[in-house]
């Protein structure tokens, strides 16, 4: 059942974040809440839970975005001409790979205090996007360097996240409690 | 490793599968998971720009009291302005006709409103509202423009709708020409650029060309995927040769896009010449 709620919970976050323009004063940072979905999912479900929402979060992302194209090489950088080439599914790596680090060591965090969702949000989400930009380099053929604005950016996108997170801990806690799943989120 | 593990081994053997798959094989899957997303936003656009459009509108009972006292006073004034701005208006709007983009352009265009932005803190693209069904002539790389310049390009048609990269992204590139100097060069955007603060860098400029700032930048034509003479943008900073990490072989200039890329609402794609 809970499934179903993180579907939704996907969806309307996809959502947010294609309908939220770039945040100009964050440096350009736009909306991640896969990743608040994430630790979320990481610090109170079970290991198919976080494989669930990282993949299935992941993937919808990446068709959402131009992640699933790849538009380089010196002869189309004259003619401006792109191949396109699948890379559906590639941000679904840092969010698999945070989140099972999150699953098995979430006896070493309290869950509760809001302060501890809040570092989680923005550590977190920091340490998957910056993989993510790396991933998204190599995919892309681009070079890879990590300038201020990169760093910036991605800083953003953490200070959002550091505010959201708290918000998807309580808002989910409370959709699985009208469930009547709390039992099983607690146990977790 | 446990046997209760093999699942989640295979899932991520499949993801990796999905992941170096071909363009033509996850197509179907992104068209069918984005098929999802359209219509919500679609609808959220219409009611955002509906939303706008009437908040323009509303103002507080005190401004509108003030109003109402200034407009009384202006009353007779514009009264007698009236006819004349009746007069001028159907000029206008004759003018209008006259020099309006669409029909005065050697081009056809498939007009399409921006319904969607990327997921991806990464990539600089939008999605909009036409695709395949709406047109057939559409396809990838083709020129995204708006009256004032060049936005972008496709780079995926679904059936009913399609993304575009905006010429900020960094794998955009634009053979352009300087229209003063008609200097040639690579345009693209720069990874550090977003809609909010867009920047383009012109690249192989030669050392020895006339480049001053404040000059327009066009695209050349070469390549066939910009039609030419397509504004793009103004020169704001000259980079020389030893700056540019070019070992000296040419020099680059930041380019400011003529376009506002944060406030697009409809665009047009170049499906072809007339």
């Amino acid at each position: 059942m809970m499934n179903v709620i993180f579907i939704v919970a996907i969806y309307f976050a996809l959502l947010l974040q294609v309908s939220v323009p770039p945040i100009g004063f964050l440096f350009g940072a736009k909306l991640d809440l896969i990743c608040c979905l994430v630790i979320y999912t990481g610090m109170s479900y079970s290991l198919f839970s976080v494989f669930f929402v990282s993949i299935v979060g992941g993937v919808v992302q990446d068709a959402l975005s131009n992640n699933s194209v790849y538009l380089s090489d010196s002869a189309s950088a004259i003619v401006s001409v792109g191949t396109t080439q699948g890379h559906l599914g590639m941000s679904a790596f840092p969010y698999l790979f945070f989140g099972i680090l999150l699953y098995s060591n979430k006896a070493l965090f309290f869950r509760s205090p809001f302060l501890v969702q809040m570092l989680l949000g923005g550590g977190v989400t920091f340490l998957i996007l910056l993989v993510n930009y790396t991933i998204t380099c190599f995919a892309r053929e681009v070079p890879l360097y990590y300038s201020l604005d990169v760093i910036l950016r991605i800083f953003g996108v953490s200070l959002i996240n550091m505010v959201l997170t708290p918000f998807v801990f309580s808002f989910m806690d409370s959709m699985s409690r009208r469930m009547g799943l709390e039992d099983h989120a607690q146990q977790h | 490793m446990k046997f209760k593990h093999i699942p989640y081994v295979i899932v991520v053997v499949f993801l990796a599968l999905l992941v170096v798959a071909p363009e033509r094989y996850t197509h179907p899957i992104s068209n069918f998971l984005v098929k999802g997303f359209t219509p919500v936003c679609n609808l959220i656009t219409t009611v955002k720009i509906r939303f706008f459009r009437i908040s323009d509108n509303l103002k507080s009972l005190e401004s509108i009291s003030e109003d109402n006292q200034k407009m009384r006073k202006e009353l007779a004034k514009l009264r007698t302005e009236n006819d004349r701005l009746k007069e001028l208006e159907q000029e206008n709007n004759k003018l209008k006709q006259m020099l309006g983009f669409v029909q005065n352009s050697a081009y056809d265009y498939v007009a399409a409103r921006v319904i969607a932005r990327d997921s991806s803190n990464w990539w600089q693209g939008l999605h909009l509202d036409v695709g395949l069904k709406h047109n057939r002539r559409l396809g990838p790389n083709m020129a995204v423009v708006t009256e004032d310049g060049l936005v972008g390009k496709t780079t995926i048609i679904f059936e009913d709708h399609c993304k575009m990269v905006l010429i900020v992204d960094e794998n955009c590139k634009v053979s352009t020409t300087i229209k003063e100097s008609r200097e040639q060069g690579i345009v693209m955007g720069m990874r550090e650029a977003t809609e909010a603060a867009p920047i383009l860098k012109m690249t192989y400029i030669s050392r020895k060309a006339e480049i001053l700032h404040g000059q327009t930048v066009v695209t050349s034509g070469l390549g066939s995927v910009f039609p030419p003479n397509i504004p793009i943008g103004s020169i704001t900073e000259i980079r020389t040769a030893s700056k540019a990490g070019s070992l000296g072989l040419y020099r680059e200039a930041l380019i400011k896009p003529v376009v506002d890329l944060s406030n697009l609402e409809t665009v047009f794609i170049v499906v072809g010449r007339k």
